[in-house]
């Protein structure tokens, strides 16, 4: 209790230092079109959540990454399973996928807008952000299963899924969920930079540039802490059920 | 079972150089030599794990290991350890191998939380809790108490009564009690005294 209380004060004096710097900064700049006070951007996030589209833009810019988090998970664990079981696989794979991790972002959503629907660029991108990371570290995890226990399933004649069961999924499972907290908030802010180029209908992405072109710019920084809030949310909720899944059961 | 002039190399260093042996299928065989003699290298060929570079093992069923280390799966615990190998139909003779190596109470632990010789108990019970027709054990009493080393000899001895026991040892009186058939194994030059079913190991 006490420790948790210790916890939120210093939050709460990290954040009170930050929130006066900001202010002292706006008002040192004191030009709302460059730099809005904490103020306004707290009145304008006020009025945000009143509004049915806020909710709207919040919950689809959610689905879109989620979906392209989901898909890239699923692509980037098959990827590394093809390359663990087949090395010529591996070898194809794996200069693309470095390419993909070198490439910037934004080159992507240029593509992706020339290639595909806009409503799902932001799905493809955070996808592409996703893939490599999960393909990396599920494919060390793989390697790095002890050929001790590995013979120990031999001898006792496990199958396939139990084999799977008792050796793989506890070994690669750090490696699993390094890859996921990792790849959680690479996917957020990519998908919303795309959702900001693309703008698809109710998304924060495009409510940021709307703000952008009618030079709001509190409402710039409104939106932007709302990306911020949602992607430590995401992060939290994805934690809390990686220490529940991490925990010791056969 | 048969073992028919299995020569076997790593990298140029031949471990097993024209080794012949016959092991009982119905009894206790120890096989014993110094370090780096190819004791462990000849229970891998008799389980399967690596294949002679030349020769033939005529081996008959299952085999079921104790490895030199405990090869425990350390996110179960050990009573799944030992469930795991038993068989879904087999529940409850995990419990009662545990029990009978004195770990009835350590059952629900992980082995991060065990000493090396409940470890090794453990290990113990799982080799046994396996189906098999030929058990091959090596070095079981590694890390065991003599009082322990006893129980586990005799628990050894009578799970596996009827079939092909193979026990690779540095202390063979720990089984001199059941009249084991003795190889010595030095380098692949097995020794013609020692493969006598005499007990003499």
């Amino acid at each position: 209790m006490k420790r948790a209380l210790k916890k939120i004060c210093i939050a709460v004096f990290v954040a009170a230092f930050w929130i006066t710097a900001w202010y002292l900064i706006a008002l040192r700049v004191d030009q709302e079109l460059l730099v809005s006070t904490p103020a306004s951007v707290g009145r304008v996030l006020w009025e945000l959540v009143g509004q049915g589209d806020f909710w709207g833009s919040v919950g689809m810019s959610l689905l879109r990454v989620c979906e392209g988090f989901a898909a890239g998970v699923a692509a980037g664990t098959t990827v590394a399973a093809a390359s663990f079981l087949f090395r010529p696989a591996g070898h194809l794979i794996r200069p693309l996928l470095t390419v993909v991790k070198a490439t910037p972002v934004a080159s992507f959503i240029v593509l992706a807008l020339v290639w595909i629907q806009t409503d799902n660029v932001p799905v493809f991108i955070s996808f592409l952000m996703v893939v490599p990371i999960v393909w990396a570290n599920v494919l060390q995890g793989l390697r790095s299963v002890p050929q001790e226990l590995a013979e120990v399933c031999r001898v006792f004649e496990f199958g396939s899924l139990k084999t799977l069961r008792v050796l793989y999924v506890p070994s690669v499972k750090p490696y699993f969920s390094a890859a996921l907290s990792t790849s959680v908030g690479l996917a957020w802010k990519a998908g919303i930079a795309a959702e900001v180029l693309c703008r698809p209908e109710f998304s924060i992405g495009g409510a940021i540039w709307r703000a952008k072109i009618t030079l709001e710019t509190a409402d710039v920084f409104a939106w932007t802490a709302v990306v911020v809030v949602l992607s430590l949310i995401l992060e939290e909720l994805l934690g809390a059920a990686l220490k529940k899944w991490g925990g010791r059961s056969a | 079972m048969k073992i028919d002039s299995v020569t076997k190399s790593y990298g140029g260093n031949k471990v097993l150089s024209d080794f012949s042996a016959e092991i009982p299928d119905n009894g206790v065989t120890v096989i014993t030599g110094r370090s780096g003699a190819g004791k462990t290298t000849l229970t891998r060929l008799i389980a399967g794990l690596e294949k002679p570079d030349s020769g033939s093992i005529d081996r008959r069923g299952r085999v079921s290991v104790l490895f030199q280390e405990d090869r425990l799966f350390p996110q179960l615990t050990a009573r799944q350890n030992v469930a795991a190998v038993a068989g879904v139909d087999n529940a409850g003779k995990a419990d009662r191998l545990l029990k009978e190596v004195g770990l009835a109470d350590a059952a629900d632990k992980f082995p991060s939380e065990l000493s090396g010789g409940m470890r090794r108990r453990v290990a113990i019970a799982r080799a046994l809790a396996f189906e098999a027709e030929t058990y091959i054990f090596d070095e079981p009493m590694k890390g065991l108490d003599p009082e322990l080393k006893k129980t586990a000899a005799r628990l050894i001895f009578s799970e596996t009564s009827g079939k092909c026991l193979i026990v690779v040892t540095h202390e063979p009186e720990d089984f001199e009690f059941c009249n084991p058939v003795g190889i010595h194994v030095d380098g692949g030059e097995q020794d013609p005294a020692a493969s006598e079913p005499d007990g003499e190991v």
